[in-house]
């Protein structure tokens, strides 16, 4: 039997890492075999490299490290199986919930929001990434693992871009230009020049490229490339003007004259800073013509127990008593305002809707008011 | 005769786990030694099917290991856990049926018949 030396153990320890071995269970393994195989079939004045070569050729076909990467795949095969599940699972769930949320937003229901954002967080950070490495795992080429990987980038990118849209969120547009730019210019020609090249595929790779480009095009045309002016904004922030040059004219009657109409103008300042609070923050600064302000169009929710709700039956209480109390001419009309829409169908009005409402009736209260420059 | 890498690859752990129900423990060279022995030299397993299938043994839970310092080299003991054991009868009676289905599948005689 040959003796083996330490040097000779660190050699091919050294070599057995040198040549891409790295797991170090694996590594103490293939050294323990050499060195049996040494023991066993060296004779003692045989050359101990050019055997530990020759040896360890036999270990692999091409590279050592060959062992090391089956190993590997034996090692996550075992995963395989509840990866292909869990895709599944996310699937039907992420499936389901577009379903449900979609028959929510016909019924205009609450809760389409969270269905939708499940669905689509589902849908493009579990379901789309678990594709992608269950799929790069069954394809060989590297050119094709490239192309799944770009295109569910895309997949994740146009889900999230449309759900930020959706919500209003700061981004949507940027991520649909995203989406749109790595579709145009890295998935459809990387999908294209790796398909056109097999003749098998030629046709096929033809005819989803054009419908690539055409679902792209569309998507193009529906992004908005130039942000619209915040026209709505404008419009409100200009009225709201107008009622406190009015208000201050005519302020020091108005603040004693009549007691309701005092309420009526608090009611419509608490709701306006109700939804205003969400919006900005803040309330409308009075030089916000120096300002960048911009309020972006959403529904509003008052539900029974809000406080916003119980102020909007105060208001119309008050205009009620207002209106008994004043002459035929004067009254303050609700017809068309936020005070003449049904319950059940207060979500359905914006913002933009309900402030400009209130704004209207503090403008028709405030013109009510005898003017000073018509009483001089 | 050699039997080619493809039929071995399907029943290699098979004849792991069988073989480490006959013996207590034991380790890489060993297993592949044992083998060529019992099938005087017919079936000969390679290093690189060898330990990644000891590997995945392992990493199911069918395998303990034990390791042992023999100088400044570590050897690893393989023995069955109680699942491997299991686990082997399950295999070994799987494979006996496979055998009958592909005796008549490819209308093998059976040399006594």
């Amino acid at each position: 039997m040959y003796c083996i030396t330490e040097q000779q153990i660190e050699y091919i320890l050294n070599d057995i890492r040198r040549n891409g071995v790295e797991m170090e269970d694996l590594q103490l393994n293939l050294l323990d075999h050499v060195c049996c195989i040494v023991e066993q079939e060296l004779e003692e004045d045989d050359d101990f490299e050019r055997f530990y070569h020759e040896v360890i050729k036999q270990f692999y076909k091409k590279e050592l490290h060959e062992i090391e990467e089956e190993t590997i795949n034996l090692l996550t095969f075992k995963n395989y199986y509840t990866m292909k599940k869990l895709m599944i699972i996310s699937g039907i769930v992420s499936a389901t919930a577009f379903v449900i949320g979609s028959f929510f937003k016909i019924m205009a229901w609450q809760g389409t929001i969270l269905f939708l954002m499940v669905a689509m967080g589902i849908f493009s950070f579990i379901f789309l990434p678990l594709l992608v490495v269950l799929k790069v795992k069954e394809t060989d080429s590297a050119r094709n693992k490239i192309v799944l990987v770009i295109a569910a980038t895309v997949g994740v990118l146009y889900s999230m871009g449309t759900l930020f849209v959706a919500m209003q969120w700061h981004g949507g547009t940027a991520l649909l230009f995203a989406t749109v730019g790595t579709s145009a210019f890295l998935l459809i020609p990387t999908y294209f020049f790796t398909g056109i090249r097999n003749a098998e595929t030629k046709v096929n790779t033809i005819v989803t490229t054009v419908l690539m480009v055409g679902a792209t095009g569309l998507m193009f045309t529906l992004v908005r490339v130039h942000q619209p002016l915040p026209m709505q904004t404008y419009t409100y922030l200009k009225n709201e003007q107008l009622l406190r040059k009015m208000q201050r004219d005519t302020g020091a009657q108005s603040a004693t004259a009549n007691k309701v109409a005092v309420e009526i103008n608090t009611c419509c300042e608490q709701i306006k800073h109700i939804i205003l609070s969400k919006d900005l923050a803040e309330v409308v600064p009075v030089d916000f013509e120096q300002k960048d302000i911009i309020i972006h169009e959403r529904s509003v929710n008052f539900p029974e127990t809000s406080e916003a709700y119980r102020l909007l039956a105060q208001l119309k209480n008050a205009i009620d008593t207002y209106n008994v109390q004043i002459g035929t001419d004067d009254k303050i009309s609700v017809s068309h305002t936020i005070l003449d829409i049904p319950h059940e169908d207060l979500r359905k009005c914006t913002n933009f809707f309900v402030l400009n409402s209130l704004t209207q009736i503090q403008l028709s209260l405030v013109s009510n008011e005898p003017h000073p420059v018509v009483m001089k | 005769m050699v039997f080619s890498s493809e039929l071995i690859k399907g029943t290699l752990k098979t004849i792991v786990l069988k073989l480490l129900t006959d013996n207590d423990k034991m380790y890489g060279y060993e297993i592949t030694q044992r083998v060529k022995e019992l099938t005087t030299d017919k079936i000969q397993i390679t290093e690189g099917a060898l330990y990644p299938t000891l590997h995945a043994l392992e990493n199911e839970g069918l395998l303990t290991t034990e390791t042992e310092y023999i100088g400044k080299r570590v050897r690893k003991y393989y023995s069955l856990s109680p699942a491997g054991k299991t686990r082997t009868q399950e295999r070994v009676s799987e494979f006996a049926d496979f055998m009958e289905t592909m005796q008549f599948l490819l209308d093998i005689k059976t040399k006594l018949a």
